[in-house]
């Protein structure tokens, strides 16, 4: 009941970093566009990618665009092609220099969006969602997550109507603002219509680090 | 592979009904989810039905070999799965709640038939990883990188990170507050 404020949001600038670094006077409102047209632009080409986030940095006339994924073998393509091709088309569409960093996830099961989108995947390639949810949650278990939850809505199963269903393992502490919670919330289009998939995993406690003066850090005498 | 909920009804835990087949499989897997399965070899299922309070329960065994992009390189790589499956299957709703939410719990519908073939191909596609690497890949072979673009591991952009110790870009535009100053 009520609103749910996004969990990702709620930690950006405590324990989550942001997704776009750069400054901007004047330019801010075109730099702004740009950036929205280039995560479109990557959303769309490599959907079926494993790309989780998408990071923008920039600095003088250059842009560097660094995705984070499982898969960097469908970002590269064969012999490099569709990476040469996307930093082209980048370029074009930002009249900028633009390198392309990929960054392999070394762990698909603690990220909630490729947990997510692996769900909708299996869901639109006819898994019955209990087999998927269950498969998924304990893939993340074992991986060394602290907990998970996800929910799917939509017709489960091609069912007449529509309904939600939640499965949980561990904890998921949403109000702990140092707990590193991922979520996400994907489409799968099915033929019976589209299911939501929803996936908040646990990592662990984010501390803070430990002064390695502690007396200096108190002022020290 | 598909039988009657009431035959198996029949059942009990002390004498099982067993089966033990070889299934193709390929076809349904590569109709269902091409873009990761390149082939697939026959499958091996045997496991044990029997019912206990009405329900249904099967447990299996699946060995099998499948043949999936890498996911560094999309060169193929064997994926050779070994599992069980322990799924309950029960006649009405209401008896769903005898069960665990860790427990597969699947109510019949009205047809009244336990499709096997379906279980298979469905746990099959659940036991795909999501990062498949190939031999070569897994004794670290060097990755991948061209005209400005590059790829790495996270550990190795974390550490990239930490190296260059540049200015946040957000704060770069600070230094031209004292350009003044700094000339005279």
């Amino acid at each position: 009941m009520g609103n749910k404020i996004n969990p990702n949001g709620l930690r950006v600038g405590i324990i989550r970093d942001w997704e776009a670094k750069w400054y901007a006077g004047k330019d801010y409102a075109a730099y702004l566009k740009e950036d929205l047209q280039i995560r479109k632009y990557i959303e769309k080409r490599l959907a079926n990618a494993s790309v989780s986030t998408v990071e923008i940095e920039r600095a003088a006339n250059r842009v560097n665009v660094s995705i984070h994924t499982a898969k960097p073998g469908m970002v590269i393509g064969k012999g490099g092609s569709e990476v040469e091709n996307l930093r082209k088309e980048l370029n074009d569409l930002t009249g900028k220099r633009v390198h392309i960093n990929i960054i392999e996830i070394k762990k698909p099961d603690l990220d909630a969006k490729l947990v997510g989108e692996n769900i909708a995947r299996q869901l639109e390639g006819r898994v019955a969602f209990r087999r998927a949810m269950r498969q998924a949650m304990q893939r993340t278990m074992r991986s060394g997550a602290k907990g998970i939850k996800t929910q799917v809505a939509g017709r489960l199963n091609g069912a007449d109507m529509a309904r939600v269903e939640s499965y949980s393992d561990g904890t998921v502490p949403l109000h702990t603002l140092r707990a590193d919670i991922d979520y996400s919330w994907v489409e799968a289009f099915t033929t019976y219509g589209s299911i939501g998939v929803k996936t908040w995993i646990y990592r662990g406690e984010v501390l803070p680090e430990k002064p390695k003066d502690s007396k200096a850090a108190k002022g020290g005498k | 592979m598909k039988w009657y909920f009431r035959d198996l009804q029949k059942y009990s835990d002390t004498d099982p009904f067993t089966f033990n087949e070889n299934l193709q499989i390929k076809a349904d897997l590569l109709d269902r989810y091409a873009d990761e399965v390149i082939d697939a070899s026959d499958f091996k299922v045997e496991g044990t039905a029997f019912a206990d309070q009405g329900d249904v329960i099967i447990d299996s065994h699946i060995v099998g070999k499948l043949v999936v992009p890498s996911s560094r390189s999309l060169t193929p790589v064997d994926l050779p799965l070994d599992f069980t499956v322990e799924e309950f299957y029960v006649p009405t709703k209401a008896a769903e709640s005898r069960y665990g939410k860790d427990d597969v719990v699947f109510v019949l519908d009205e047809d009244d038939m336990v499709d096997m073939q379906r279980a298979v191909v469905d746990n099959v596609i659940l036991h795909i990883p999501m990062h498949v690497l190939s031999p070569e890949e897994l004794a670290g072979k060097e990755m991948p990188s061209g005209n400005d673009w590059d790829v790495m591991t996270v550990d190795d952009y974390s550490k990239q990170k930490a190296e260059l110790k540049t200015v946040d870009p957000r704060l770069a535009e600070l230094k031209n507050f004292f350009k003044n100053r700094d000339s005279k």
